[in-house]
């Protein structure tokens, strides 16, 4: 059974003020290059990673992220 | 491309050109004056230590973040590869020398700093081609700004 992990990120950002990738990155401490693989689905970030992104966006992980069975 | 991902390529590709040349050297060596001075062309092994020059030629990269937790799990996995190749290839090269000669062969003691020296250049050869390899994965270089 193959999980994958799905993400809002990139309509998050666009509803806060259209935020640049870079702007994310450097408000959770990560490289442009991170976000990008992440809102690509390369990358699984780490549960710290993905609750600094939630709480930028002021939501919680579970409206963030999504594990699809 | 961050910087890692550019000195990976500059090992690469020194390494890649130290190796076809020196290979090549041996070779023509080899049918000109013969074993063991043909082991001179091995010389131009030398043309890998300009992978050296990496941290001097490429700047960091602009931001305040320069490494972040992907960049750790990429170059672990890199170090992984590189250690497995290096040690696949100095056991392969071990075991097949005991093979080909037998219980009671000997072999030149020159083959065996060679072996080193080869398993050396495959761990850091294999580790530049793994970071290249796994950022590659996700096509994050040519991503948007927005």
């Amino acid at each position: 059974m193959a999980e994958k992990l799905t993400n809002q990120i990139r309509r998050l950002r666009f509803d806060n003020n259209e935020m640049t990738q870079q702007a994310l990155a450097d408000k959770v401490g990560v490289t442009r290059q991170t976000i990008i693989a992440i809102e690509q689905g390369g990358y699984t970030p780490s549960l710290v990673l993905g609750m600094k992104i939630a709480w930028v966006f002021n939501k919680t992980v579970e409206e963030v992220f999504r594990l699809e069975c | 491309m961050n910087r890692i991902q550019k000195m990976s390529w500059l090992i690469v590709i020194t390494q890649g050109i130290a190796v076809l040349s020196a290979a090549i050297a041996v070779t023509v060596f080899y049918y000109k004056i013969g074993f063991p001075r043909a082991w001179a062309g091995s010389a131009f092994l030398a043309i890998s230590g300009f992978g050296g020059l990496a941290p001097v030629l490429f700047r960091k990269d602009p931001g305040p973040v320069q490494f972040d937790e992907r960049d750790v799990a990429i170059n672990s996995a890199a170090v992984k590869n590189g250690f497995t190749a290096s040690y696949l290839l100095f056991g392969s090269l071990c075991m097949g020398i005991w093979m080909i000669k037998g219980i009671r062969g000997t072999i030149d003691v020159n083959v065996l700093p060679m072996i080193w020296m080869l398993a050396g250049i495959t761990c850091i050869f294999v580790h530049a081609l793994s970071i290249l390899i796994l950022y590659g994965r996700d096509k994050t270089s040519e991503g948007e700004t927005k």
